[in-house]
């Protein structure tokens, strides 16, 4: 469209798949009559016959020879449609209704307004009440969300998040945090084929007021604050930030279960050795700051890696840490290396002692300098390396010999040399959060990345 | 009887208007064409700021028109800021318009800097042609430049509108990572 | 007796239309609710680019926004556009980055050296 708009006439080639996504899009942007060819999905991987064949054959959607429409994308001229300018406002009514609570709880679900589960109906009586938990004004904005680029961000305001927050089931207590997260502009359900997560780690006095579980069962559903505020980040992220709608405005292709809750926990900063910092202070918050910090990933797993018989308790160790995170890689054509670890209190302290990670940020060193990379992932990263493999240079060349699966001595977390492939390596590619009820040392890890961070105590 | 079936027939043709009229939320200065902001008015929006594939950083903004300059004043100024600068063709004359542009994190990271330019202000007529930007140098000041958090610039944007239009309107929109704009475009007016 | 009677059955009715009242008004009862929904911006209608009279003579880029393993989508794109438009320039660009990423150097050598573009493909 930019190219549009420069007076050159464009088609683009979308797959069918995305029919809905790329109409709608060009809608909002407006351009609603963009000539647009689609191709059967998908396109990737094809032979070159296969490809020929879709050029020579059908756009699934509007049943021209592909190849024609191409052409008559270019040549043909424009409609009147095609030709129009003007802004087209779009208001929304503030309240609705009257009508029965059936009907509204009826219509809210038929919307795709709620997460399919029975909701608190926002009167205005609620949503005043919810208003108490902030100082902030009802007409204030907060922040503009979209569930990815391209896709519009709509707007919101302090009452509308209220809203959303009675809709989840929360109280006026648990609304600061809420309006925190509301702030970060970020989606809990961004929107790829790739089926995305986040999670929402609180940090500072405001867990233990609101009465947040880090012990035992933190992650699972087991408390009203943990529950109530990764639900509504949820109903957020689907009302407030236009997305959550599949085939239109979400494309994960399977759905990702930590949707349901946004893996919403505090650190069990009480649980921290001596010299661990909680999450927020690593950033540079005040330890009595109340904050939010955004993780976007797509899956944790409680920690397993194979251990050896030969070495008695080595579940606990950075090794196998290193063994566990190894395995998080790229996710779509860009490559992403990030680990999270949410390590249970009874474990940071046998790292603190037994090991001598006398604090995170030394932990965290010793795991990007002893995470190594397997030899097809170095290869990937840099293709002109393997290409000198091929050659017999070394030592790619004995690189390339070894088994399925070996290690090479490159660190996985940090780069020797910039990638030859779109990469994002960020500052601190690992994370670790200590969560748990210290029932057993186990820890989760998973491929998740730190985001963003926002203060709670400014919507208090 | 009759008085009493009148008076409840008003009451419920009463409650059915305020049910059928029921107020939208309303709109803030400069946050439509409709409700353009005029010189003097600082408009507060967002944007977001980041790169590739994941979720960015919003950041608070602030843009203030200060100043406009029209017509044979604006051409003095522009033709004054480079010799090659051209006189606006046929109907059309110069506004130029002096804006601030203030720029802070709302959160951490908060590292991400914003490239203001000329090409994020667009002129529209007030139903909504929008007019080409012109191919002249501004006068010094420009509002160009990149701004991090607590950071402003402030400079001038050179537009070309029909010289009987009054007002024209100016929106300010960035495009960022798949042309996003957060917060919807920004209106001013142009007198 | 007669008055009694009377009396009786209007205390009766009375109660009963009370009642009827209330089960009414229950089943009826309606309550007003916020929407929850976020405000979109303004939609800005930007009319579309002429179209050319012909292809003979002009140039026209094919856009790769660099999705992996579409190449062969590309060359087969180009070959035969260019087998059944032989007057016309058809030249393969890939875009920087990411498909997210604009290219805005791109835009402006096609402005400049193009007459048309063909962009594609995610997926």
């Amino acid at each position: 469209m930019a190219v549009e708009q420069l007076g050159v006439p464009t088609v683009p080639i979308v797959t069918d798949a995305f029919r809905d996504v790329v109409k709608g899009v060009a809608a909002v942007k407006g351009m609603p009559n963009l000539r647009i060819v689609f191709v059967p999905h998908p396109v990737f991987a094809k032979s070159a016959s296969e490809c020929r064949g879709i050029f020579e054959g059908g756009d699934p959607v509007n049943k021209k020879r592909v190849l024609d429409e191409l052409v008559a994308g270019l040549t043909a001229p424009l409609t009147d449609e095609e030709k129009k300018s003007g802004f087209i406002q779009r208001p929304l009514p503030r309240l609705i209704g009257p009508d029965t609570p059936e009907n509204l709880e009826k219509l809210f679900k038929e919307n795709g307004w709620t997460d399919y589960l029975p909701i608190v109906l926002p009167t205005e009586e609620k949503v005043a009440e919810m208003l108490k938990g902030t100082h902030r004004r009802p007409d204030e904005i907060v922040g503009t969300m979209q569930p990815s680029p391209p896709h519009e961000a709509w707007e919101y305001t302090v009452e509308k998040v209220a809203v959303n927050a009675v809709m989840a089931g929360a109280k006026p207590e648990h609304f600061p945090v809420i309006l925190a997260i509301a702030s970060t502009g970020a989606t809990s359900l961004f929107t790829s084929t790739n089926s995305w997560a986040r999670m929402v780690v609180v940090n500072g006095p405001i867990r233990n007021e609101i009465k947040m579980n880090g012990g035992i069962g933190a992650m699972g559903p087991f408390n009203e604050a943990n529950a109530v505020i990764g639900r509504a980040w949820t109903l957020i992220s689907k009302n407030l930030g236009n997305g959550g709608r599949p085939g239109i405005n979400y494309m994960g292709t399977q759905g990702n279960p930590l949707n349901w809750n946004n893996v919403c926990i505090p650190e069990k900063e009480e649980g921290l050795p001596s010299g661990w910092k909680p999450y927020h202070v690593q950033l540079g918050y005040k330890p009595e700051e109340s904050v939010v910090s955004i993780f976007a990933g797509i899956h944790f797993q409680q920690a397993s890696a194979p251990m050896s018989p030969l070495k008695e308790g080595e579940y606990e160790s950075p090794e196998h840490m290193a063994a566990v995170i190894r395995s998080w890689g790229s996710v779509g054509p860009y490559l992403n290396l990030h680990a999270t670890v949410l390590l249970d209190p009874t474990h940071a302290r046998d790292l603190s002692q037994r090991y001598r990670f006398d604090s995170k940020e030394k932990l965290i060193a010793w795991l990007r300098d002893n995470t190594f990379q397997t030899a097809w992932e170095y290869f990937m990263i840099y293709p002109s390396d393997l290409k000198k493999a091929k050659e017999g240079v070394e030592p790619f060349a004995s690189w390339l010999k070894l088994p399925e699966g070996a290690l090479v001595p490159v660190p996985k977390f940090r780069y020797l040399k910039k990638p030859e492939i779109p990469a994002r390596l960020h500052e601190e590619p690992i994370s670790v959060i200590v969560l748990g009820g210290e029932t057993n040392p186990w820890y989760f890890a998973g491929d998740f990345y730190y985001v963003e961070s926002a203060s709670v105590d400014k919507w208090r | 009887m009759k008085r009493m079936i009148a008076r409840f027939g008003t009451i419920f043709v009463a409650v059915v208007l305020v049910g059928l009229v029921t107020p939208c939320s309303a709109q803030r200065i400069g946050s439509s064409p409709a409700s353009p902001a005029p010189a003097g008015t600082t408009v507060e929006t967002i944007i977001e700021c980041g790169e590739g594939y994941e979720s960015h950083e919003l950041y608070d903004v602030k843009i203030a028109l200060l100043e406009t300059v029209r017509g044979d004043r604006a051409w003095e100024m522009i033709r004054a800021a480079a010799p090659e600068n051209k006189m606006a063709g046929g109907d059309f004359e110069y506004i130029l318009a002096r804006i601030r542009f203030e720029y802070a994190a709302r959160g951490r990271p908060g590292q991400c800097g914003h490239e203001v330019k000329e090409e994020e202000f667009t002129a529209f007529s007030p139903d909504g042609r929008e007019y080409d930007s012109p191919s002249v140098a501004p006068p010094k000041p420009a509002l160009r430049g990149t701004v991090h958090s607590g950071e402003s610039l402030e400079g001038w944007v050179v537009f070309s509108v029909p010289k009987a239009e009054s007002p024209a309107l100016i929106s300010f929109g960035t495009r960022q990572g798949g042309g996003v704009v957060h917060g919807g475009d920004t209106w001013f007016q142009l007198r | 007796m007669k008055k009694g009677i009377t009396w009786w059955l209007a205390t009766l009715l009375f109660l009963a239309g009370l009642f009827a009242a209330h089960g009414s008004l229950a089943d009826q009862a309606k309550i007003t609710v916020l929407n929850p929904l976020g405000q979109p911006p303004a939609l800005k209608l930007i009319p579309m680019a002429p179209r050319l009279d012909t292809l003979d003579g002009k140039t026209i880029y094919i856009v790769d926004v660099g999705y992996p393993e579409t190449k062969p989508f590309f060359d087969q794109m180009a070959s035969l556009l260019s087998a059944a438009y032989p007057k016309t320039r058809w030249i393969v660009r890939s875009k920087i980055s990411t498909y997210f990423e604009d290219d805005p150097d791109l835009w402006k050598e096609i402005k400049a050296k193009g007459n048309g573009m063909i962009i594609a493909i995610g997926h």
